[in-house]
């Protein structure tokens, strides 16, 4: 159930782990085992996903309608589903990278990285 | 599959079942690849951190998801209960009524029952009392016993006498007499308290009778604003400059209410500082109460057996004469807590009971109006159980109703609570101790909340486990009318509302024993005809009547003001008035009576002046009455009681007969009987009739009249008869008594019958509160029948408008709803009669001359209820005599 009728902004700020789920999906489907190795490698290991907490986020993703499940392919383990950002999770994930580089941009302005 | 998918597994249940079926495989999957990955890539220990992180994981988030699906519910059931605001208002209203008598009842037995006495320690505190075996209940100790007990016993790390005295605090706007205790030095340090500001009382103030004193933080902030520089200054008490010295902390009421005497809240606290006089005053004068605290490792029992052997220390040091009384002596210990909160326990546990019986009636009145609703929603339900949801779903969901009805309850009882407890607080009086400190408090809001969610529970578990049990497919086939299902659900209504009728049964049988046993009481005659007599009391400080002359002018001038006064025709003066004589007297009769042992020798005693008895209505049985003859200079002379009479002279005529104060040894003058007069009460209604005598009071030695010690003759008890009502009377009185001292405060102006109606007080209490409770019971449960005949005429209507076709009479109609309210109420007598009859038992000790089996309250109850059932069938009834039969039919 994609909205496309909400402002992506209404979802932001979205907590790290969500953001790393939705730009793990980003170049495309990917079941939960690789969603977590994904967030694992995109952040040198900084990030590692329990079971518990990604299969969360994924049931909230679901539910706001910016993930969806892949349709299965022929002979696949039903067991292991995938999903896929919709054109909507696409939006957010987006919004949510240009409100960090917005967060960046002042933090650099302000003198923050030049200080000794 | 292997050891670590089976605990993984387990794990999962922590989740909500939606979760776990949604997830849950792919969870395990997930998992299980990445420990094998781990595994291969880190060994044992990166799959031991595997678990690690895993687990921590799933105690994160597994809550998070039950909570993201109770508010999911919440929002559902906020939805569905906006669509029908009536349901949602009785049901809240019924639920608010009940759990706000929980609390309010609460707030009192958590303030008088489970908080503890503000002192240090206080499970260390014991009352220590004296008592002979022929005495009806212990006494307080005298000050030759106190010294003696203080210095000799081991038990106790301090001991400290006090008693309750009365001053007149003047040299303020208007003057009042304020309560007061005189203590011992070692007061404070034995309770534990330390004064607020400045000092507490010492022995040297003690041994100097200085006058100081101390006052309670709730004198220094009325009269005072809380002005710290009060210590140092004089205040005058019974017109005797004093100076206060400290202020006691707030939040301490002392001497607690509770115990039988010396429990006066005190507003200043001064030294006790026995005389000589005092202390030399073996077998007398037993007035003082005494706490102390058990050492550390001393227990109750302990302390017991100490004091049986005091005793005999005690007894010893008695002058002869009173060896009969030394020989029995006993030293009976309570631990403070108990004198204080013992006697309102019962009916703090009898209401207890009762509120939780309205509240379980107020239950099933919203069980039975869920369990209606239910019926009418199993289409939704079906669709949803259709949809998927599993059985566990649909109980969540009505569960989570049940708590969202109960939360609004719970809140609306609250606020209710606030306004009830108030109330009743009030009405208590004097009845409660410690009713100061009563109020919401953390463990007042936590006990709501905790009842709130049980409410739900048993409640909202009723119309789960219907749905569950009654077969959701069926109401789905059928369209919702399932005649199995509606039969089934309309037996547990039907027993809800039998259940419902018994609780109800048990409390107005109960209300019922209170209300006899109360106009038992209140029908009980005092002895003397309290209709239109007004009383003024007022009390002569010593610093400005010294002597016993002066006291006893001012009693005989108060009788002759009182006498002018305008519509009074009879006044009189005592030291005190039936149902609160406290004087007991050791007497000896002249050989021609009875000769009885001297411990049987004891006898209430009132000194009078003017017309006390023609005033009080006493009725004379023999002889006369006390004239203005009867004054210093004439012969002694003493009025008697019948009680009195009776036990000495049982065949004769007591008048001319002698009797005198104290042993036969003793050096008192012989009085002689001139009159007979009828049983006064000298305790409260409830309370058996002693022997008393009266003497005039102008033939009290002046020593005697000039007391303070005791001030027991300084107490002005004035009281007028009229021909009209009191309160006409009581502005002349009060006027006169301004003119003979116009510093003097009165205490008290009220017509008699109000003392009268004082003295039952806490019975009235506990018969109002009960009877409300049951009035309220009544209502839900009335609510309660009239809920389900109204649904089962609803259910059936088509049914009636066929009989109704064919010709019924509508007084069969009327007679099948009433048939079923009456099997109903049957039913409800029935289970509800044992349960009382067991339940009341309790009650014993609340009643007086009624009971707790009583027939008629039984039986008086029985028919209230059956009224009460078709008086809530009635309007069902009508209704059914109402449907159309073409409407009915055609319906179909």
């Amino acid at each position: 159930m994609a909205r496309r009728d909400r402002d992506p902004l209404s979802l932001l700020p979205l907590t790290p782990a969500m953001f790393h789920v939705l730009v793990a999906l980003a170049d495309g489907e990917s079941h939960g085992y690789a969603i977590m190795k994904e967030v694992e490698a995109l952040t040198g290991g900084g990030v590692r996903l329990s079971t518990g907490t990604l299969y969360g986020i994924v049931k909230r993703l679901l539910a706001e309608g910016l993930i969806r499940e892949s349709p299965s392919r022929e002979g696949e383990d039903s067991r292991r589903r995938r999903y896929e950002l919709t054109p909507f999770g696409r939006e957010v994930a987006r919004a949510e990278a240009a409100r960090l580089e917005h967060t960046l941009a002042l933090a650099r302005r302000k003198n923050l990285f030049r200080r000794a | 599959m292997n050891r670590h998918h089976g605990l993984f597994r387990r794990l999962l249940r922590l989740f909500p079942a939606d979760f776990r079926g949604d997830f849950g495989d792919e969870m395990a999957d997930t998992f299980e690849a990445h420990r094998r990955d781990a595994l291969s890539r880190g060994g044992a220990m990166a799959a031991a951190r595997l678990w690690w992180d895993t687990v921590t994981g799933i105690l994160r988030t597994a809550p998070r998801e039950h909570w993201d699906l109770v508010r999911q519910d919440a929002r559902y059931a906020l939805r569905s209960l906006r669509r029908s605001p009536a349901f949602a208002l009785a049901t809240t209203a019924a639920l608010a009524i009940g759990i706000g008598a929980n609390t309010a009842v609460f707030s009192i037995v958590n303030a008088v029952l489970l908080t503890a006495v503000p002192f240090h320690d206080p499970a260390r505190l014991v009352l220590l009392y004296e008592r002979v075996p022929e005495a009806p209940s212990p006494f307080d100790f005298s000050a030759p016993d106190y010294e003696i007990a203080r210095r000799a016993a081991r038990s106790f790390e301090g001991m400290a006498a006090y008693r309750n005295a009365v001053y007149e605090l003047s040299g303020i706007a208007q003057p009042e007499r304020i309560p007061a205790a005189r203590v011992s030095p070692g007061l404070f340090g034995v309770l534990g308290v330390a004064p607020a500001i400045g000092r507490a009382l010492t022995e040297e103030d003690d041994r100097q009778n200085a006058h100081v004193a101390v006052l309670s933080h709730h004198l220094w902030s009325r009269l005072f604003g809380r002005d710290p520089s009060i210590v140092g200054r004089t205040v005058t008490l019974d017109r005797q400059p004093y100076t206060v010295v400290g202020v006691m902390p707030a939040g301490i009421d002392f001497p607690e209410r509770g115990p039988e005497t010396n429990h006066e809240p005190a507003d200043v606290f001064v030294p006790i500082a026995f005389t000589p006089f005092e202390r030399q005053g073996f077998g007398g004068m037993y007035n003082n109460t005494v706490v102390a605290r058990l050492k550390p490792g001393v227990d109750v029992e302990g302390a017991r057996a100490e004091m049986r052997t005091l005793a005999r220390t005690i007894g010893d040091q008695y002058p002869p004469a009173l060896a009969a009384i030394a020989r029995e002596l006993d030293l009976p210990l309570v631990p403070l807590t108990d004198a204080i909160v013992g006697p309102s326990r019962r009916l703090l546990l009898v209401l207890s009971g009762v509120v939780a019986v309205v509240l379980l009636i107020g239950c099933a009145d919203v069980a039975n109006l869920l369990l209606t609703r239910t019926a009418a929603r199993q289409r939704e339900l079906a669709v949803r159980s259709a949809l998927g949801a599993a059985p566990a779903r649909v109980v969540r969901q009505l569960l989570t109703e049940g708590a969202v009805l109960a939360s609004a309850g719970g809140i609306a009882g609250l606020l209710l609570s606030l306004a009830a407890t108030r109330a009743i607080v009030a009405a208590a009086g004097d009845a409660l101790p410690r009713s100061g400190t009563i109020g919401l408090d953390a463990r007042v809001a936590i006990f709501t909340a905790a009842l709130s969610l049980a409410t739900a529970l048993v409640f909202g578990v009723v119309p789960a486990l219907q749905s569950v049990l009654g077969s959701s497919l069926d109401a789905l086939r059928e369209g919702g009318r399932g005649a199995s299902a509606g039969r089934a659900r309309h037996r547990l209504l039907g027993l809800i509302v039998a259940g419902q009728f018994a609780l109800a049964l048990v409390l107005s049988v109960g209300a019922g024993l209170l209300v006899r046993s109360f106009v038992r009481l209140a029908s009980t005659s005092p002895g003397f005809r309290p209709d239109q007599v007004a009383h003024v009391t007022t009390t002569l400080p010593a610093g400005r009547y010294t002597t016993g002359r002066q006291v006893k002018s001012f009693f005989e001038e108060a009788v002759a003001m009182a006498r002018q006064a305008p519509g009074v025709s009879s006044a009189g003066a005592g030291n005190d008035l039936p149902l609160n004589v406290l004087e007991r007297r050791t007497y000896s009769p002249d050989p021609s009576a009875v000769q009885l042992p001297p411990l049987e020798r004891m006898t209430a005693a009132t000194w009078t002046a003017g017309s006390y008895f023609e005033a009080l209505g006493i009725p004379l049985r023999r002889g006369r009455y006390f004239t203005d003859a009867d004054g210093a200079s004439a012969q002694k002379v003493v009025i008697i009681n019948e009680q009195l009479a009776l036990r000495l002279w049982p065949h004769d005529d007591p008048v001319g007969h002698q009797i005198k104060w104290g042993l036969e040894s003793a050096p008192s003058p012989w009085l002689t009987i001139v009159g007979v007069v009828g049983d006064a009460k000298q305790g409260p209604l409830g309370t058996a009739t002693i022997a008393q005598a009266y003497v005039p009071f102008l033939q009290l030695s002046d020593a005697a009249a000039a007391d303070t010690i005791t001030g027991l003759f300084r107490t002005v008890e004035l009281v007028a008869r009229s021909g009209g009502p009191a309160a006409v009377v009581l502005g002349g009185l009060r006027a006169g008594l301004r003119r003979m001292d116009p510093a003097l405060p009165v205490t008290k102006a009220e017509a008699l019958t109000d003392m009268v109606a004082d003295s039952v007080r806490p019975q009235r209490f506990s018969m109002t509160l009960v009877g409300l409770f049951a009035a309220v019971a009544l209502g839900l449960a009335a609510l309660g029948i009239y809920g389900v005949l109204a649904s089962a005429v609803g259910q059936q209507t088509r049914e009636i408008g066929v009989r109704l076709a064919l010709g019924a009479p509508p007084a069969a109609i009327v007679w099948t709803v009433l048939k079923r309210a009456l099997a109903l109420m049957a039913a409800g007598v029935a289970i509800g009669i044992p349960c009382a009859l067991a339940l009341t038992r309790v009650m014993a000790g609340l009643l007086y001359e009624v009971s707790p089996q009583d027939f008629a309250t039984f039986a008086g109850s029985a028919v209230v209820l059956a009224a009460l059932a078709l008086a809530a069938s009635l309007v069902p009834a009508w209704r059914a005599t109402r449907v159309d039969p073409l409407t009915a039919l055609r319906a179909e």
